[in-house]
């Protein structure tokens, strides 16, 4: 009789609650409103792919992408990026952050999400010395490099 | 250390780097670049490895990611950047490469933006199909260029190549086929 019982316990618990995978993780909300601005949904696009992306994905044992820099460097974009401004470049780092670039034959502006409300800027044309700074959380600094690059 | 006092990579030596496509960037006049982002040390604060151009191949830089899912290029650098910027070029044989070095030496932005913008493809975007092999067309120490032909080119080439090839046979064989008929009709 006991046998009886632990086996209908057993099928019933199995019955009653049949096996359910575990649901999808959600799409990463990189953004925390959307944006207007199609650039910057489009980086946003190509940002949640580095998500994907496994450790060693640049086979010099790179990390995986941290998805809280991954925002910081979206929410910089979304104040630096004005509309009269070319659409950068971004690209995963090594160590799990972001870098967001502006490349013409005569000048770079390179701007790498550190940490949280940290960039490290990199600024250079022909015609000047080379400049590379770090910027915290005030951007400021950042707006009129981002300009000299007219779309 | 040792082996570095003892065989210095030489002064002229170019040097391979891996570079994923997450990291093939525009480089504002209609080209394709390496970012500067590829060429940083390590996470784990390793110095950023290469390889002596001159003393490996294509094929055997591009080993260790057949499997990965990304594509990979292979930028191009001179020793002699790496070395005016700071950074000791030493050697450092791994397991299958024995042509390993390690380029040494604190990388802020502007060294490795100046590393990035000295490189040249020695292998190209878009990097697959990669060269299966060690071949001669491999082995190349400092052709920039990708093997001129690629191999779907090769072959269009060597159709070409055959049909005057073609032709001649193909009109012998009519012709001897209609004196055959006339010699069988009148005779």
């Amino acid at each position: 009789m006991y046998a009886d019982a632990a086996a209908i316990e057993l099928v019933s618990r199995y019955v009653v609650e049949p096996y359910q995978p575990d649901p999808p993780d959600p799409p990463a909300q990189l953004l925390s409103a959307p944006s207007h601005d199609p650039r910057i949904m489009e980086l946003t696009e190509r940002c949640r792919s580095f998500l994907d992306l496994p450790e060693n994905w640049n086979s010099y044992r790179s990390k995986r992408i941290d998805e809280t820099l991954l925002k910081d460097g979206l929410r910089l974009l979304s104040m630096v990026l004005t509309p009269r401004a070319r659409t950068p470049t971004v690209v995963p780092t090594a160590r799990g952050g972001l870098q967001i670039e502006w490349h013409a034959p005569d000048h770079d502006l390179e701007i790498e999400v550190h940490g949280l409300g940290h960039y490290r800027v990199f600024h250079r044309r022909d015609d000047v010395e080379p400049e590379e700074f770090d910027v915290f959380d005030n951007v400021s600094a950042i707006i009129p490099l981002v300009r000299s690059f007219p779309a | 250390m040792g082996e570095e006092v003892e065989n210095p990579v030489p002064a002229e030596a170019r040097l391979w780097r891996r570079v994923p496509e997450w990291h093939w960037v525009p480089d504002g006049a209609g080209g394709i670049r390496p970012s500067s982002a590829a060429f940083k040390d390590d996470p784990d604060d390793s110095p950023m490895s290469a390889t002596v151009a001159a003393e490996s191949t294509i094929a055997r830089t591009l080993d260790p990611v057949r499997n990965h899912e990304s594509a990979f290029a292979v930028a191009e650098f001179p020793a002699a950047t790496a070395r005016d910027q700071g950074q000791r070029v030493e050697r450092k044989p791994i397991p299958n490469e024995p042509a390993h070095v390690f380029v040494v030496g604190p990388k802020p932005k502007r060294v490795v933006r100046e590393l990035a913008r000295m490189s040249v493809w020695a292998w190209p975007p878009p990097g697959r199909p990669y060269p299966e092999h060690d071949t001669p067309q491999d082995q190349r120490v400092s052709d920039n260029a990708r093997p001129a032909v690629s191999e779907p080119t090769q072959l269009a080439a060597a159709g070409r190549a055959a049909v005057p090839w073609v032709w001649f046979v193909w009109v012998t064989s009519v012709c001897l086929l209609g004196l055959v008929a006339a010699w069988l009709l009148f005779f």
